[in-house]
């Protein structure tokens, strides 16, 4: 059984068939709602930002991924229980990573292995999404995977993280 | 010098390449960009622990060969997908084939 890879956040319309050359079965473009307000019948993506705010995202039952939650002291463990209960996925995106430079990238991804490891405790289920806004910004499956190991994850997890775990966020939601 | 026993002997991998990005760098420029990408995400003993190298390089095409070791594969793709500037022009890596050997690397 081959497997499918999909890419829940794009944030331009031309990553949508480049992403299908390089091997997405589907790439979320329209479909996906990048905001702090999430909305029926999308998938609803909330940016990571303070505690309250990550609090308030894992609580309301209507978010399916709250995205890159490195600012300092803004994910503990109370908040990965609630977003293990709720079904909520944390996302762990490239373009978070490649727009910081120096010494602010090696805080983010230091701050992500925080989050890695407290989830991987809670049992919350992680998807890695692109976030690019051009087509440049894309990168195979392999590739999105392989940041999974770089902060934590195993690599049976990393894989899960862009086939099965995205897969199953666009069948809840009819979408595929 | 005698070679290393094949149970101690590291096991390479070659990965074939694609830069794709709009400018066209020279074999130096694209050298140095994957060097430096591997070098940020791994440090220099990282890198040397993963073996890794530019093995051949096709400016025309913009593809060639890197080797790393089996053991270090995730982290050398990770390395190198946090590459986005060659230069100034945005650019990534797309690994076309993972082989375990350089003629089936295919460029």
């Amino acid at each position: 059984m081959s497997r499918k890879f999909y890419d829940l956040l794009a944030l331009s319309e031309e990553c949508v068939d480049f992403g299908k050359g390089l091997g997405y079965e589907k790439v979320c473009f329209q479909e996906a709602n990048f905001s702090p307000k999430p909305k029926q019948g999308k998938i609803n993506i909330v940016p990571g930002g303070s505690l309250e705010d990550n609090r308030a995202a894992v609580r309301n039952g209507l978010t399916h991924v709250l995205l890159d939650p490195s600012e300092p002291k803004s994910f503990d463990i109370s908040v990965a229980n609630v977003a293990q209960q709720n079904g909520v996925c944390v996302g762990i995106s490239l373009a978070g990573i490649t727009e910081k430079h120096g010494a602010a990238r090696v805080r983010h991804l230091r701050n992500m292995m925080f989050v890695v490891t407290l989830c991987k405790k809670a049992g919350v289920g992680f998807v890695i999404v692109s976030g690019s806004r051009n087509k440049h910004g894309m990168r195979t499956p392999m590739d999105l995977a392989s940041v999974g190991e770089l902060l934590g994850l195993t690599a049976a997890q990393s894989l899960w993280a862009v086939s099965q775990a995205p897969e199953a966020i666009l069948e809840k939601e009819g979408l595929i | 010098m005698k070679p290393f026993p094949p149970v101690l002997r590291e096991k390479t991998r070659y990965l074939s390449f694609e830069l794709v990005t709009a400018s066209n760098p020279t074999k130096e420029e694209a050298v140095k960009a994957l060097y430096g990408a591997v070098l940020d995400a791994l440090g220099k003993l990282g890198a040397a622990k993963a073996g890794f190298s530019v093995a051949k390089y096709d400016e025309k095409a913009k593809k060639g060969i890197l080797t790393c070791n089996n053991k270090e594969i995730g982290y050398i793709r990770a390395g190198l997908a946090l590459l986005s500037r060659i230069g100034d022009a945005e650019a990534f890596v797309r690994i076309i084939r993972v082989s375990g050997s350089f003629k089936k690397g295919g460029v």
